[in-house]
């Protein structure tokens, strides 16, 4: 499989199947951390503020961006998320499920490593450097 | 427009979670990443700004891919290597398409999106044959080695297929990479055919990639849409839940139903909400 002349660390056959199981388990965990914050985060929303139980002009704030403000900087998250705030948890639980697809890249950059397929450490790099340019210029912008 | 006072905000996420899980479970029978149910049903029927929307959309798409992709994985039917070369071009195309999307106007993305969802429509009904056996040489296909195998359970064996059409492919990815971003869907539609079609990968290959692929994808724009704001946590939770237990639900308890009947009822109401989009859109 492997184009290059040195010896691949382990049979590429082998580790696609235990590197397969170990992506498959690590996208896994990734989304039941995330279920797990999203529901705790809504419960929490509306236990705090029980107007938005039974409020109708809150539904307002919801649905229009300039009526209301969400949280959109890493360092706003972690803090509404260490005061115990609802919406910074649904923040945090949202991120982690975000980050599944960008670790699943990154694992499989260590894929093609131990296959010693170079082209593809490069390929795959180069797509988690646009995944991250993306994040770094939407800070920018 | 008739402004809905009608609910709370207890009511509007319980209503999103709803819609989200029958979303989410369509979306995994017919392999699509429900962003294109997702978006109208929030805009359309619970007046959701479509910038919220769209953020909460890209999210739903995210937990859709991660959530199958564990299975697709383990039966091998994912191309990695294609999935990895193409998303080179998706992820360039994405970060275009979230840019675009912050300065194009409200109006113009009901219109664009009812114009790819109507073609999305089409697409499906398209007939699904699998390609002949004489594929064209491919030069750099076959010096990245993307050509693979997978074992077809219909068939009962190892199917070995060759890929072509590289450059094709990777500049029609590109656009799906651009719709994606600007429209907050996964873009499914688009890169499955581009697979099919155009790089001549086994359908069933191009449906497992294609899923591995959105969630890459939406990654990408998701990055932009958190920082300008665009994702509600009260919008988007209730989506990335319900879309969850949804696509859960539907791989555990329904059998495939993969009939005609289904997917031609599907079309026809894919192509009377893209009719309301264009019609939102047009009238403002």
């Amino acid at each position: 499989m492997s184009s290059s002349e040195h010896k691949p660390i382990i049979d590429p056959a082998d580790a696609s199947d235990v590197m397969d199981k170990w992506i498959s388990s690590t996208l896994r965990a990734g989304v039941i951390i995330s279920a797990v914050l999203l529901i705790a985060g809504l419960i929490i929303t509306f236990a705090r503020q029980p107007e938005y139980i039974s409020s109708k002009t809150a539904v307002a704030t919801l649905r229009k961006p300039s009526l209301g403000t969400v949280p959109n900087h890493i360092d706003d998250v972690v803090s509404l998320t260490v005061n115990g705030r609802g919406r910074g948890i649904i923040m945090l639980g949202l991120l982690v499920l975000i980050a599944t697809p960008v670790i699943r890249v990154a694992l499989s950059i260590v894929v093609f490593w131990l296959e010693r397929d170079h082209i593809f450490v490069w390929i795959t790099s180069a797509v988690l450097a646009f995944l991250l340019l993306a994040l770094w210029l939407g800070r920018a912008g | 427009m008739r402004e809905r006072n009608l609910l709370t905000p207890l009511l509007l996420c319980a209503g999103i979670f709803a819609v989200s899980m029958f979303a989410g479970s369509l979306g995994a029978l017919l392999g699509l990443g429900g962003g294109i149910i997702i978006v109208p049903a929030l805009t359309l029927m619970f007046g959701v700004d479509i910038r919220y929307a769209i953020g909460a959309s890209i999210v739903a798409v995210i937990a859709t891919s991660s959530g199958a992709a564990a299975a697709y994985v383990r039966d091998h039917m994912t191309n990695l290597r294609a999935a990895m070369f193409l998303e080179l071009g998706t992820t360039i195309g994405a970060i275009c398409g979230a840019y675009l999307g912050g300065i194009i106007s409200g109006r113009w993305l009901f219109i664009i999106f009812g114009v790819i969802m109507g073609y999305s429509a089409l697409v499906m009904l398209r007939k699904r044959q699998e390609s002949e056996k004489n594929v064209p040489p491919d030069a750099l296909a076959d010096k990245l080695q993307l050509h693979g195998e997978y074992f077809d359970a219909a068939e009962n064996k190892q199917v070995k297929y060759k890929v072509t059409g590289t450059k094709a492919g990777l500049s029609l990815m590109w656009l799906a990479g651009v719709v994606s971003g600007l429209l907050g869907i996964g873009s499914g539609a688009l890169k499955v055919p581009a697979m099919d079609l155009a790089m001549r990968l086994p359908i069933k290959v191009s449906s497992a990639t294609s899923n591995f692929m959105i969630g890459v994808t939406a990654a990408a724009s998701a990055g932009i849409y958190f920082v300008r704001g665009d994702i509600n946590p009260l919008i988007a939770a209730p989506v990335a839940a319900g879309v969850m237990v949804g696509a859960t639900i539907s791989s555990r308890i329904l059998p495939r139903l993969h009939s005609r009947i289904i997917r031609v009822t599907f079309v026809v109401v894919l192509l009377w909400i893209s009719g309301q989009m264009l019609l939102k859109g047009i009238r403002g």
